[in-house]
């Protein structure tokens, strides 16, 4: 993980992360974890790179949050909550 | 006497009287609506509607009685039981089911709080934290662990055709068998976490999801000792819906020797991190 110790750094890239899955998922509507990982990366590459778990977690809040949520067919697949 | 003795004949077909139950009062519903005309309170048949349907009931049943007894030839001790004047109390009664519920309550309260629900559990003979309580509360849809409102009651125990201790007694075997059907043992596992947690907050605190978890798979999980085990040494103070749902699909799906897990599986990190754990500590006992 290649994340500063400093909070402030810290929370500005918890919400990037989070911008960039929420602007994925509003986009895409539905999308497999993989997938979403893989673009999440991609889009925040030049900025630095989050490791898959660092995202993952980042899903985990927003579907606590509810921006998010899994869909009853397939939890590996999640669907953007309006 | 002989009542009970019937009771005891028909065990069996318990289950079945209450389908039949459910069918007639779906007919009666019907026909209360045919006769009203009344386009509202069609979602559901619980509420103040229902004092009246039971009132309804009787009428409905002894003219139907007759048919009955062609077709359930095979069962000549049960329609006797109901042509039987003297089991008039067979037939849910909703104002008995109010006075029941007040047994429990002060005269005039409408919620039944924890002395309500210490007595209830002994006189039904089911400890408190016994998990056929909570497929009793999944089917009254109570709102919280450990009160029933007066809605919830009549609404549940409408649905169970029960308006005493014995009627309840003879169900229980019902909610104990609803947690074998995979399916609504899901919905009702669904159904713990909100029922279960602290209503101020999103979460559950660990605690009590630890002990609602034991409830719940401490029988059907092979892993669930080490899982446990995982939990009480993790820095995890909460969990959250998510992950509770999660935890019940992960316990179906992987098997208990890990070799299906799968990293990419969007399995919430908790899990993730159970699986690093409970390898080590294979790995570190080997």
């Amino acid at each position: 993980m290649l994340l500063p110790i400093s909070v402030t750094i810290f929370a500005l890239t918890v919400a990037t992360i989070e911008a960039a899955i929420v602007r994925i998922m509003k986009s895409r509507k539905t999308l497999m974890h993989n997938q979403l990982v893989t673009e999440c990366t991609e889009q925040l590459k030049s900025r630095f790179l989050p490791s898959p778990v660092v995202i993952k977690k980042r899903i985990e809040g927003l579907i606590e949050r509810e921006y998010l949520a899994r869909t009853p067919e397939d939890r590996k697949k999640y669907t953007y909550v309006a | 006497m002989t009542k009970s003795r019937h009771c005891k004949n028909l065990g069996h077909v318990v289950v079945k009287n209450s389908t039949l139950d459910t069918n007639l009062q779906a007919a009666g519903n019907l026909f209360t609506r045919l006769n009203s005309l009344s386009l509202h309170d069609r979602s559901n048949n619980s509420g103040s509607s229902n004092p009246q349907l039971a009132e309804e009931m009787p009428i409905r049943r002894k003219r139907s009685s007759p048919t009955m007894e062609e077709s359930r030839s095979k069962r000549p001790k049960y329609s006797q039981a109901r042509r039987c004047p003297s089991s008039g109390s067979e037939l849910f009664n909703g104002k008995q089911c109010i006075a029941w519920f007040h047994e429990y309550t002060g005269p005039d309260e409408d919620t039944l709080g924890p002395d309500g629900m210490e007595k209830f559990c002994e006189d039904i003979g089911v400890e408190p934290e016994n998990i056929v309580m909570l497929s009793l509360a999944y089917t009254l849809d109570a709102k919280s662990m450990g009160f029933f409102t007066l809605a919830e009651w009549l609404k549940g125990m409408t649905e169970l055709q029960c308006d005493s201790v014995s009627k309840i007694r003879q169900k229980l075997e019902y909610l104990r068998n609803l947690l074998d059907d995979s399916v609504q043992f899901k919905n009702i596992y669904r159904y713990a976490f909100d029922f279960a947690r602290d209503k101020d907050q999103r979460s559950m605190d660990m605690d009590t999801a630890k002990a609602m978890l034991t409830l719940l798979l401490g029988r059907k999980w092979p892993l669930f000792t080490s899982f446990h085990q995982y939990l009480d040494q993790s820095k995890y103070k909460v969990i959250n819906k998510d992950q509770w749902c999660n935890i019940l699909e992960f316990s179906r799906s992987i098997a208990p020797d890990l070799s299906n897990y799968d990293e990419d599986g969007a399995w919430p990190v908790l899990l993730d991190e159970f699986v690093d754990w409970y390898r080590d500590q294979r790995q570190m006992l080997s």
